[in-house]
């Protein structure tokens, strides 16, 4: 049996590619991983994710739909009837972009330009917004590695990186140790915030808990700060809010990390507006710095490509913050790169769906609720683990994925540039 | 290809021509002294050709960049690649890169059309500092080698290292910014290359002793206090500086450290002595102009080469705009010196910016005469009439028609490197050093710069 070992393999499992992946293969077939989390595991050996018993599935070709029924059909035959489906198209949508290597990215993005679609990112509630207040108040950012090197107070705001880059707090931002960080843990103040206690809540030095209340927490920070007493703290205690007030005080380099927790409330984009102007005034005495926890392992790598055009505008006209906000059209016509749409719609949107006869074209690598119930689904082979490509971390360092098993389906840049020549555009 | 430009009026200081009438021709690539038959022949009577030009510190890929962007505050890396050819150039240097940070520029530059890309790798102090202590120039020369080759660099440049030592709270950090320049200087010749420094207007007078070792960039900041004098010192010793370039009207702005700055700031921790800031200001018309002139008025036999930094907005009538001041001022000969000759030179890069035989067909020509007024002037740099990049035609006729992808990253292969010892600094990062290198995935074509 032919055995090989691939060292330092990126891990396309989140927004933290891990690059210190070494796999084992024996036959062509992954038989070890090592340094891998239980979310990657998922990714290499095709299981569910924290649930590495069970198989997820991968589909083996590409499908349309006759009279309801699934039919297998060859990729270019694939690409003309989703040809067909776009060009009949009042809307195109373009739902996911964020789990995909930048090639895909970039292609479907500019077909989605000459189609004048609308993009829906995956993490777009999160990572739009941020962009949308960097837009107006101006932003603070580092590198993971400045984190790792010199963070002493971390805080995760309405995140658990447990469950949305689990390496993270290894690798970066708690236990590692840095340059000015030699005793990783000890030498940091780290600060959790969140609805309920989660893993972190163990081993942070203040597990606050809130009831949704975060403008109030913040609020009262700012207020402490000041040297003032608050008025109120919402739902936190008060002991707490201090603790805190008094690491951000003391911080020399402080990161916040900020999850999509905070800004499921009405008061999201009013809360995001008042911790950029938290950060700036911590910025005035010490370093500090605000960094979205997105999840999708390639969410930085869409929003690079849009910006990297210069296309300001489209934060403002083609790009939607959230699934939810869509309501569904007759003509309208989702493509769905390397997401679940479905899987995240609401069950009015679902019926709004079927009632306006809304076409789906699914680009995935996964039988997925929505590549298994789409109109054309073309599926195809996994970024970094089957196909080369190269991805963002999220703290937007870009690095390369490698392909070290044999692809069954072609790359989805591939496919998309195979729908692009069907639709002659 | 066989290409005849004739009756030219050409200006390349650097093969002696001041803006006699002539033909240049082009065989594979490369400008020759005869060809027997020219498959294409460029009529450029009334016009004047000179080299195509070369950005020796340009801010367009840097980490962050794109962020500013989506405030619409710098313009698209693609609208960044059509402004500089129009304006004539074909070779732009990034020169604020990071171990870390490189595959994140190399990438951005990939996407530059057109133009040929290179960068210049800040270095790590944090890192080098043991070797400052002991004194070894060699071993330190061979691991900054090494670091160059993985981040596929063309040269280097130190990020303002009198701030690093000023902060005193850390008693270990007592090397005084004499003795870091001074061990860097020896670095720097043991390269044969002098090394980037950025400096505050307090260690102006510290570089001029290391006049060969060193390059100052961007001094048009410093013209904003009261350098002029100690600038005229340093180019008196025999440093080179590049200008840098303030646009009048609202600009980006990079600041060094932090201080009251109203507005929109976006603040960028690279991994560097301190974040870099990025602010917006506005600049009275003419005022920044007129410092540069200043400094430009007594540089003639200087080693001054006229750099972009961060390219603004309106980046090709701004710039027209100053490079016909600079034409009616000091001549063309003069400006074919600043945008061409001198920073090939700075760079390294001996076969472009300039027109001798044997040279890389990089060739500019403006639809102007030398008695043109201003503003006609500027109108003709800002559209290049016609622009070829090694041999080929990308502007015709003030239309761009040349292949967006035919672009090189350029590379400078050092020929004495520690790998091992550079690998030892790369395993202390997150990163497995061998995610760091830099590779054609990442950088597009890669391609070694000749040595001569």
């Amino acid at each position: 049996m032919d055995e090989k070992i691939i060292t330092s393999i990126v891990c396309p499992g989140c927004g933290c590619l891990c690059d210190d992946i070494d796999v084992q293969l024996s036959g062509g077939s992954i038989v070890q991983i090592n340094n891998v989390c239980s979310w990657g595991i998922g990714r290499f050996v095709d299981r569910k994710k924290f649930a590495n018993k069970k198989e997820r599935k991968r589909p083996d070709g590409h499908y349309t739909r006759i009279n309801g029924a699934r039919k297998s059909v060859p990729l270019d035959e694939a690409c003309q009837l989703a040809a067909d489906v776009i060009r009949a198209a009042k809307r195109v949508l373009i739902y996911g972009l964020c789990q995909s290597g930048n090639r895909a990215q970039a292609r479907i993005y500019r077909l989605g330009k000459k189609l004048g679609a609308t993009f829906i990112p995956s993490e777009g509630p999160l990572v739009t917004m941020f962009l949308e207040q960097f837009k107006q108040n101006g932003l603070s950012l580092c590198t993971l590695e400045d984190v790792r090197n010199r963070a002493d107070v971390v805080v995760f705001w309405g995140a658990n990186p447990i469950h949305s880059c689990p390496r993270l707090v290894s690798r970066y931002a708690l236990f590692a140790r840095g340059r000015f960080t030699e005793r990783g843990e000890e030498d940091r103040k780290a600060f959790i915030i969140d609805l309920h206690p989660t893993e972190l809540t163990k081993v942070c030095n203040e597990a606050i808990l809130k009831d949704g209340d975060d403008l109030a927490l913040l609020r009262a920070l700012r207020t402490l700060l000041n040297g003032e007493k608050p008025e109120e703290y919402g739902t936190v205690k008060p002991k707490q809010a201090r603790e805190l007030a008094k690491a951000l005080e003391e911080g020399l380099y402080i990161a916040f990390f900020c999850g999509r927790g905070p800004f499921y409330g009405n008061d999201g984009k009013k809360f995001l507006k008042e911790m950029v102007d938290l950060v700036a005034y911590l910025n005035e005495k010490a370093n500090c710095v605000l960094l979205p926890l997105a999840t999708d392992f390639n969410t930085m790598g869409f929003y690079h490509t849009i910006l990297r055009d210069g296309d300001c505008d489209v934060l403002g006209k083609s790009l939607m913050y959230d699934v939810r906000d869509w309501k569904p059209r007759k003509g309208d016509v989702v493509i769905g790169l390397g997401s679940d749409f479905i899987w995240f719609l609401s069950d009015e949107q679902k019926v709004r769906m079927r009632t306006k006869d809304v076409k789906v074209i699914s680009i995935s690598s996964y039988e997925t609720l929505t590549h298994v119930n789409c109109t054309v689904a073309l599926s195809c082979a996994m970024a970094g683990i089957e196909v080369d490509d190269l991805a963002y971390r999220l703290d937007s360092l870009p690095v390369k994925l490698k392909g070290i098993r044999k692809p069954m389906l072609p790359a989805d840049w591939e496919i998309l540039e195979r729908l692009e020549t069907s639709l002659k555009i | 290809m066989k290409i005849a430009i004739k009756n030219a009026r050409i200006y390349d200081p650097a093969s002696g021509r001041e803006g006699n009438i002539g033909t240049v021709l082009i065989e594979g690539g490369r400008i020759v002294d005869n060809i027997d038959t020219a498959q294409i022949e460029i009529d450029a009577e009334g016009r004047v050709l000179m080299a195509g030009a070369i950005d020796v510190n340009a801010h367009m890929a840097t980490y962050g960049l794109n962020f500013i962007r989506s405030c619409g505050l710098l313009p698209a890396e693609r609208d960044i690649g059509e402004a500089y050819v129009h304006l004539g150039y074909t070779f732009v240097n990034e020169a604020f890169v990071t171990l870390h940070t490189a595959a994140y520029t190399h990438y951005e530059l990939s996407s530059v059309p057109w133009l040929h890309t290179s960068i210049f790798l800040s270095l790590p102090l944090y890192d080098l500092e043991n070797f400052v202590r002991s004194g070894d120039v060699e071993k330190c020369a061979r691991v900054v080698t090494a670091l160059g080759e993985i981040s596929k660099c063309i040269g280097f440049r130190l990020f303002e290292p009198e701030l690093y030592y000023e902060q005193d709270i850390y008693s270990h950090r007592n090397i005084e910014a004499s003795r870091l320049l001074e061990f860097f200087a020896r670095v720097a010749d043991t390269l044969k290359l002098r090394i980037f420094v950025h400096p505050r207007e307090a260690s102006v007078s510290l570089i001029s002793s290391y006049p060969e070792s060193y390059h100052l960039s961007s001094v048009c900041e410093l013209l904003a206090g009261n350098s002029l004098k100690e600038l005229k010192a340093v180019l008196d010793s025999g440093a080179s500086v590049d200008t840098g370039f303030i646009p009048s009207g609202n600009h980006l702005r990079i600041l060094p450290e932090p201080q009251e700055i109203p507005g929109q700031v976006f603040k960028f921790d690279i991994g560097l002595t301190h974040p870099v800031y990025y602010v917006l200001a506005s600049g009275e018309e003419n005022e920044e102009t007129n410092k540069l002139m200043d400094l430009l008025d007594a540089s003639n036999d200087y080693k001054m080469a006229f750099s972009m930094m961060l390219p603004a907005k309106d980046l090709s009538q701004n710039c027209a705009s100053l490079w016909a001041s600079i034409a009616s001022r000091f001549g063309f000969s003069f400006l074919a010196r600043i945008t061409r000759n001198v920073p090939a030179e700075i760079l390294g890069i001996v076969d472009r910016g300039n027109l001798n035989i044997g040279s890389t067909a990089d060739i500019a020509i403006y639809d102007v005469e030398t008695e043109s007024d201003q503003e006609s002037m500027k109108q003709a740099f800002s559209s290049c009439w016609c622009l070829l990049k090694d041999g080929e035609i990308i502007i015709s006729d003030g239309e761009i028609v040349g292949s967006e992808s035919n672009k090189k990253t350029w590379f400078r292969k050092f020929s004495d490197s520690d790998r091992e010892e550079a690998l030892k600094i790369l395993r202390q990062s997150s990163f497995r050093p061998e995610n760091l290198e830099i590779t054609d995935e990442i950088a597009g074509s890669l391609a070694e710069i000749s040595e001569g």
